[in-house]
C-alpha cells in the first residue's frame, strides 16, 4: 500500500451511512490499519524540538522525535475517538441535544451516556502528529486539519526499518499520576468526515449535558452599577452613554484644575493626567451610541 | 499627585451575583488582597486571595509541558500543591488543556468542588473530564456574554469576570476559545480614590475584554497583570500597545507582569520585549520558573 493510495482517496462517498462506514473500517482494519476519529485540538509551528513534549505534557529524552524532526516542523494535537466503537455506540446517544434546549432528563441521560461510552472504552487518547515543514502536503494539511474539526484518519504502528512521513505517537492523557509509554504510529491515512457523522460527534462531544448556571439577576439589588450613586437608569444595560457623559465632565472638570495650578511639578502631573483624559475621551467617541 | 479629577470614580455597569447554584461567592471574606500565580509549567493556576492571603476562587488548574506533578505519587500532592481546601468554586478561563489539566491528577477540586465553565466547542478528553465534576458543573450562559458579573467581598473589593464573546464557528467549523473564554480583573476598592486592579485574562488579549476598557474607563490604577497566553506574542496588536499605554499612565507605581509558562516549551514562551517597551520604568517582570523546586512555589501580585 502506498502513500498516495491512502491519502486524499475517498475511498467511501461521503453520503455514506453507518453501515457503509463500519464496512469500511472493518475493511481497512483487517489490512492492519487503525482507524480513529480524530478532534483536532491545536496545530502549532516548533519553535524549540529539544522542548517537546509527550502526549501525557512530560518531557520527552531523545526521542525519535527529536531525531526526525526540527525547529520549523508541525505538531497536530488531537483527541481520539475509537472509530468502531463510536458506531456502535452512536445508537446509545437518543437525543440530538443540539436542535433543543435540552432539559434536565435529557442532559442526566447525556451525561450517563457518555459516562458509560468512556468507561467502556478507556481514556480518551492524545495523538500527536507530526509533519515535516518543508513537506508539500504541510499547507494542505494545516487548512485541512483545523482546531476543533473532527476527521478520519487511519494509522499503523510504525515499521522502524522506514522513515515515518507523519509520525504520530499515542498517549493516555493525565488521568493518572503514572506515565504510560506513548505508542508510535505511522499516519497512513486522512479522509473527509461524512456530513452526518460530523454533526452528530459535533452534539455528542459537547458540554450538551452541562446546564447553564441559574444567575440571579431579578431585581435592583442584583443588578447594578458598581458602586454607583443613583443616576436615574435601570442599570446595567447602557452604560457607553453615562460614562460618556462622565467622561465630558471629567475633562471639563480637568482643564479647571489645570489652570488653577502652576507649579512645575503639578504641571507635568497634569499633562499626563490631561492625555489619558483625552485619550479616554478619543475611545468614548469611537464607541459611545 | 492625585487631582480631584483623578478621584472623581466612575463605574462599570453589571451584575452582583449574591448566590450561584447554592454558593455564595466570597461569604465571609472582608476583602481581597491579590493573587496567586502557581508554578504549573505550561499553563495557568490562579487563585484570588482573601485578606489573610487564603485562596478563595480558583481561576484554572492547568499544568501541561514540564509540570511538577509528573513525579507526584498521590492525590493528595497535588491537592496540597494547588490548595481548594478554602474555595468554593473553581473557574475555567477556557479549555484548553493547560488551563484544566491537572485536576485529573487531584481530588478535591475534581471530586468534590463547584466548577463555572464557558461554554464553547470542546475536546472528547475536555468531555470526558466535565462527565467526571458530575452535577457540580455549570456553564456560564452564552447569552450573557460581554456582560461583567460581580462577586463582592464584604468591603466593595470585587471580582469581576466577562465571558468574551458567545461560542461561535467560523467558516471553516474552527472556534478561538482564547476569545470566547473567561477574563477577570480582581479590584480593590479605594475610598475617595480610584481603584486598583490587577488582571487575569487567561489566554486572551487584553484588547479584547469589554471590562478591561470600562475599567481603564474609570482611572483605576493598574497594579498588575498576568501576561496573556503565557506571554505569547500572538494577537499583540496596536490596541494592546495603546491600552495598556493608557493603564501605564494611571499607575504610580510598578507594574507587575507574571508570566506564566513552562520551562521546556516549544511555543518560544514567553516574549517578554512588548511588555518591557509598554510599561518601561514600570515593568517590573516575574515569572514561575523562577519559582521552579522552590518554596513558596507561587508568585502572589498583591494590591
Amino acid at each position: 500500500m502506498t502513500e498516495q493510495d491512502y491519502w486524499w482517496r475517498r475511498s467511501f462517498d461521503p453520503k455514506s451511512g453507518s453501515q457503509e462506514l463500519n464496512n469500511f473500517f472493518h475493511r481497512i482494519k483487517s489490512e492492519g490499519y487503525i482507524p480513529h476519529l480524530i478532534f483536532i485540538e491545536e496545530g502549532t509551528e516548533i519553535l524549540d524540538i529539544k522542548n517537546i513534549d509527550g502526549p501525557d505534557g512530560a518531557m520527552f529524552a531523545k526521542s525519535m522525535v527529536t531525531d526526525y524532526y526540527k525547529n520549523g516542523d508541525y505538531r497536530f494535537r488531537a483527541s481520539a475517538v475509537d472509530a468502531q466503537r463510536l458506531l456502535r455506540s452512536i445508537k446509545n446517544f437518543t437525543d440530538d441535544l443540539s436542535k433543543t434546549v435540552p432539559d434536565e432528563n435529557q442532559r442526566l441521560n447525556r451525561r450517563n451516556q457518555l459516562t458509560q461510552f468512556f468507561q467502556g472504552a478507556g481514556h480518551s487518547p492524545v495523538i500527536d502528529i507530526y509533519a515535516r515543514g518543508d513537506e508539500k502536503m504541510l499547507p494542505a494539511l494545516r487548512f485541512a486539519l483545523a482546531p476543533g474539526t473532527w476527521h478520519i484518519m487511519l494509522f499503523q504502528h510504525w515499521n522502524k526499518s522506514v522513515p515515518p512521513i507523519h509520525l504520530s505517537l499515542r498517549g493516555e492523557t493525565l488521568f493518572s499520576n503514572e506515565r504510560s509509554d506513548a505508542e508510535v504510529f505511522e499516519l497512513k491515512g486522512y479522509y473527509p468526515i461524512p456530513p452526518w457523522l460530523e454533526m452528530r460527534l459535533i452534539d455528542i462531544f459537547s458540554l450538551n449535558h452541562v446546564a447553564d448556571a441559574e444567575i440571579n439577576d431579578e431585581g435592583e439589588a442584583d443588578h447594578k452599577r458598581r458602586g454607583t450613586p443613583d443616576l436615574g437608569g435601570s442599570g446595567g444595560t447602557a452604560p457607553l452613554q453615562t460614562a460618556h457623559q462622565e467622561a465630558l465632565e471629567l475633562i471639563e472638570q480637568s482643564k479647571k484644575e489645570l489652570e488653577s495650578q502652576n507649579t512645575e511639578e503639578e504641571r507635568l502631573a497634569q499633562e499626563e493626567w490631561k492625555t489619558v483624559v483625552l485619550d479616554n475621551k478619543k475611545n468614548l467617541k469611537g464607541e459611545a451610541v | 499627585m492625585t487631582t480631584a479629577a483623578q478621584s472623581k470614580r466612575k463605574y462599570i455597569c453589571g451584575t452582583i451575583i449574591e448566590n450561584l447554584e447554592d454558593i455564595v461567592p466570597l461569604s465571609g471574606v472582608g476583602s481581597l488582597s491579590g493573587i496567586r500565580v502557581y508554578q504549573v509549567g505550561q499553563g495557568d493556576a490562579v487563585a484570588v486571595l482573601e485578606d489573610k492571603i487564603k485562596p478563595v476562587i480558583q481561576i484554572d488548574y492547568g499544568g501541561k509541558v514540564s509540570n511538577p506533578f509528573t513525579n507526584m505519587a498521590l492525590q493528595q500532592d497535588v491537592d496540597d500543591y494547588l490548595p481548594v481546601k478554602d474555595v468554593q468554586l473553581v473557574m475555567l478561563t477556557h479549555w484548553d488543556e493547560d488551563h484544566w489539566c491537572s485536576a485529573n491528577r487531584a481530588d478535591l477540586v475534581k471530586n468534590e468542588r463547584k466548577w463555572l465553565v464557558p461554554r464553547q466547542v470542546t475536546s472528547p478528553r475536555a468531555v470526558e473530564f466535565s462527565t467526571l465534576l458530575e452535577n457540580r458543573i455549570s456553564c456560564i450562559p452564552d447569552n450573557r456574554s460581554k456582560e461583567t458579573f460581580f462577586f463582592e467581598a464584604a468591603n466593595g473589593d470585587h471580582i469581576c469576570w466577562e465571558k468574551i464573546a458567545p461560542s461561535k464557528l467560523n467558516a471553516k467549523g474552527e472556534e478561538n476559545c482564547n476569545n470566547t473564554g473567561v477574563a477577570f480583573s480582581i479590584v480593590k476598592a479605594v475610598e475617595g480614590r480610584p481603584n486598583k486592579v490587577i488582571l487575569a485574562p487567561g489566554d486572551a488579549p487584553f484588547h479584547k475584554v469589554k471590562h478591561y476598557r470600562e475599567l481603564l474607563e474609570t482611572g483605576a490604577e493598574l497594579v498588575g497583570i498576568i501576561a496573556y497566553h503565557h506571554g505569547a506574542e500572538t494577537h499583540w496588536t496596536k490596541e494592546t500597545t495603546n491600552m495598556l499605554e493608557d493603564w501605564k499612565k494611571l499607575a504610580n507605581g510598578d507594574i507587575s507582569v507574571v508570566y506564566s509558562y513552562g520551562r521546556e516549551n516549544s511555543y518560544g514562551h514567553p516574549i517578554q520585549k512588548n511588555y518591557k517597551a509598554v510599561f518601561g520604568d514600570k515593568y517590573n517582570g516575574d515569572y514561575t520558573e523562577r519559582v521552579r523546586d522552590k518554596v513558596p512555589h507561587y508568585i502572589d501580585i498583591m494590591f
